[in-house]
């Protein structure tokens, strides 16, 4: 049942024919089904603040202390390495 | 009968995940519309920050002689102000409404990268920060939001340059704009392969709504420009600490090539300031006066026209620079060119409401207003345009009349305009429309008593960018007068805030579709589910939310398109 409702939200997603009747998780929608919500919507991630965050922090490094740029790079290289291998 | 046996499961309890609690969602987020109500509340907390300078810079003008503050800081001040309106505000919250409202439009259910659109909005706050904090530094960019070389060259060191800006304030300012470049140019693709890509079955390019339309030019036109400032930026750095020369004249560099940079890339940036809102003024005025859009073919290819034709005009900017009279000639030319397809846009808005059945809410007055404030500015414009004309009032407050009917009539009134509209699709509550008739009211009193005397005191030989003047030139009434107006419209702005966040709280109910519309985004609940739409729609005309609630009369019935 999961498996079929990722389907029909994947296949909803990519603008096919959505189903037009059937049971959804035990309920019965006339005009159509609401699509598997984690399926059709975007996956939380806390890599795009890490990633801007860490180009701020260079920045405010070469205004200041050569330290901070160089934390602020290596965070660059963590967030962008993460953000790389997200299971999305 | 069928029965079914329905199975309790128990209910499973565990720890919430930071994505899960309020703060970690909007941290974590990579819905569009989270993100794009972030880029707008963030732009207006700038905005806010931006009218402040504003009104101190009015203070210390209001009387002659003004020792409101020291020179040091109203050079920061000014230098703030243009940036923050221009970077932290007018672009950030284009590119908010934008972000919310486009995938809506085109029956889309996210833009293409979400991961890189919120990277895109956090590098915003984060490069807003970083170069208010300059303030904290007391070494706020000081040099004018243009940043002319050989007044901005020197850094600290002074190595082979006269110190003008010895301190690290133009640093600020140069890596602040690179920061802020990498935030627009993210959003600018997304949007680019967003509306490529996403859009809903039977929507062509030719039924793509007017918004969209202008946000795709609006977004090609930063790929393209932005790269001229990141250069321009890069090398003042160069030449500020590592010892190069690029804009230097004694070292055989050349300070008119900084110019050429910048403008390169800022007069196509004022077209990204100000297309966004003849989009906006395109979705509302059909609305409001119950009629398509006159035109629509001409309106969004007069959009094309002046996204090329921005390419060909930066040095109006320079006249006063010695520029050879040929080349002095062709932009003349070419910036008088550019004012065909705008007047085209202009001419279809008149000939949509005309005829129509006209409703003045608040967003249709501020459209209205928008015209009215950017057919002025768009005037202005073009005596800009003529050369002898420039050699007199150029770098006076004729160009901050202009500048400020166009920003502020013009993007700002759409601005306006679009969040009286869209608010209740955001919000599910309408905004209260006694206070946002006020608001409109004081705001566009206020913007013509502020901004046109500068018509006058340009003529009248006053400099933009000037500390203070003295008590027999002649300039005091006016600059009293524009001093009052700016209050004004920092009162309309407060009527706006209380009327936002009491109708936050109390609003009347708006329901899906509050203004009876006509496109896609009043085809879904206020606000709009995390998926948008629950079956993706099937689009036959430029009105398929219009098509759909009036079949017997629908577009696609009647018209070819």
């Amino acid at each position: 049942m999961a498996n079929e409702e990722e389907q029909e939200g994947a296949q909803t997603r990519q603008g096919g024919s959505p189903a037009s009747s059937g049971a959804a998780g035990g309920g019965q929608a006339a005009e159509g089904r609401a699509p598997v919500v984690a399926a059709a919507t975007g996956h939380a991630s806390f890599w795009p603040v890490v990633l801007a965050f860490a180009i701020a922090v260079v920045c405010f490094g070469l205004v200041t202390v050569p330290l901070v740029m160089a934390l602020g790079a290596l965070l660059i290289v963590v967030a962008a390495v993460g953000w790389g291998l997200e299971r999305l | 009968m069928a029965t079914r046996t329905v199975v309790e499961r128990p209910a499973l309890v565990r720890q919430k995940r930071f994505s899960e609690t309020y703060l970690g969602q909007w941290i974590t987020t990579t819905d569009h519309k989270k993100i794009g109500i972030m880029y707008m509340v963030t732009a207006f907390f700038f905005f806010v920050v931006g009218g402040l300078e504003a009104l101190l810079i009015r203070t210390q003008l209001a009387l002659p002689d003004g020792k409101v503050l020291d020179p040091e800081t109203y050079n920061q001040i000014f230098t703030m102000h243009g940036t923050t309106m221009i970077f932290l505000f007018v672009m950030p919250m284009f590119t908010g409404l934008g972000n919310y409202v486009v995938p809506l439009m085109i029956g889309a259910r996210d833009m293409a990268f979400p991961r890189l659109n919120a990277f895109g909005y956090w590098v915003v706050l984060f490069g807003g920060l970083f170069l208010q904090s300059s303030f904290l530094f007391g070494a706020a960019p000081n040099g004018g939001w243009f940043a002319y070389a050989p007044l901005t060259e020197c850094g600290v060191q002074g190595v082979n340059c006269f110190p003008s800006t010895p301190a690290m304030n133009m640093d600020f300012w140069a890596l602040g704009v690179l920061l802020l470049g990498v935030s627009s140019i993210s959003g600018a693709l997304n949007f680019v392969v967003t509306i490529f890509k996403l859009r809903a079955p039977g929507m062509t390019i030719n039924r793509m709504p007017l918004f969209v339309w202008m946000t795709l030019v609006t977004s090609f036109l930063l790929l393209f420009a932005l790269p001229s400032l990141t250069a321009a930026a890069g090398l003042l750095l160069l030449d500020r600490h590592l010892g190069t020369h690029f804009y230097q004249a004694a070292f055989n560099g050349d300070p008119v090539l900084w110019q050429h940079l910048f403008w390169s890339f800022g007069h196509p940036e004022v077209y990204i300031l100000i297309l966004p809102a003849f989009g906006i003024a395109s979705e509302i005025l059909p609305v409001f006066s119950r009629k398509p859009i006159f035109g629509y073919t001409f309106v969004a290819w007069s959009g094309v026209a002046i996204g090329f034709l921005s390419f060909t005009v930066w040095a109006h900017h320079m006249f006063a620079v010695g520029l050879p009279v040929v080349a002095q000639a062709f932009f003349a030319t070419s910036t008088t060119l550019i004012a065909i397809p705008t007047a085209v846009k202009i001419f279809n808005w008149l000939a949509t409401i005309y005829g129509g059945k006209l409703s003045f809410k608040t967003p249709m007055l501020f459209a209205l207003g928008f015209v009215a404030m950017f057919l002025i500015g768009g005037l202005n414009g073009v005596a800009l345009a003529i050369v002898p004309v420039d050699y007199q009032v150029t770098d006076s407050y004729f160009v901050i009349a202009h500048l400020h009917y166009v920003l502020f009539g013009g993007a700002v009134f759409a601005i306006f305009a679009a969040i009286f509209y869209w608010f209740p699709k955001m919000s599910g509550r309408m905004l209260n429309e006694r206070l946002g008739q006020l608001q409109f009211w004081l705001m566009l009193i206020g913007v013509n008593v502020t901004f046109f005397p500068m018509h006058i005191l340009g003529q009248l030989g006053m400099p933009r960018r000037i500390y203070t003047y003295a008590a027999d030139v002649g300039w005091n009434e006016l600059n009293l007068l524009e001093t009052i107006g700016a209050f004004i419209i920092a009162v309309a702005v407060l009527v706006f805030m209380v009327n936002f966040v009491v109708s936050l709280r109390r609003g009347e109910v708006a329901g899906a579709d509050p203004w009876d519309a006509f496109t896609l985004e009043w085809d879904t609940t206020s606000p709009p589910e995390p998926y948008n739409f629950k079956t993706l729609p099937v689009v036959r005309s430029r009105r398929p939310f219009y098509d759909k609630k009036n079949p017997e009369t629908a577009d696609w019935k009647v018209a070819t398109h």
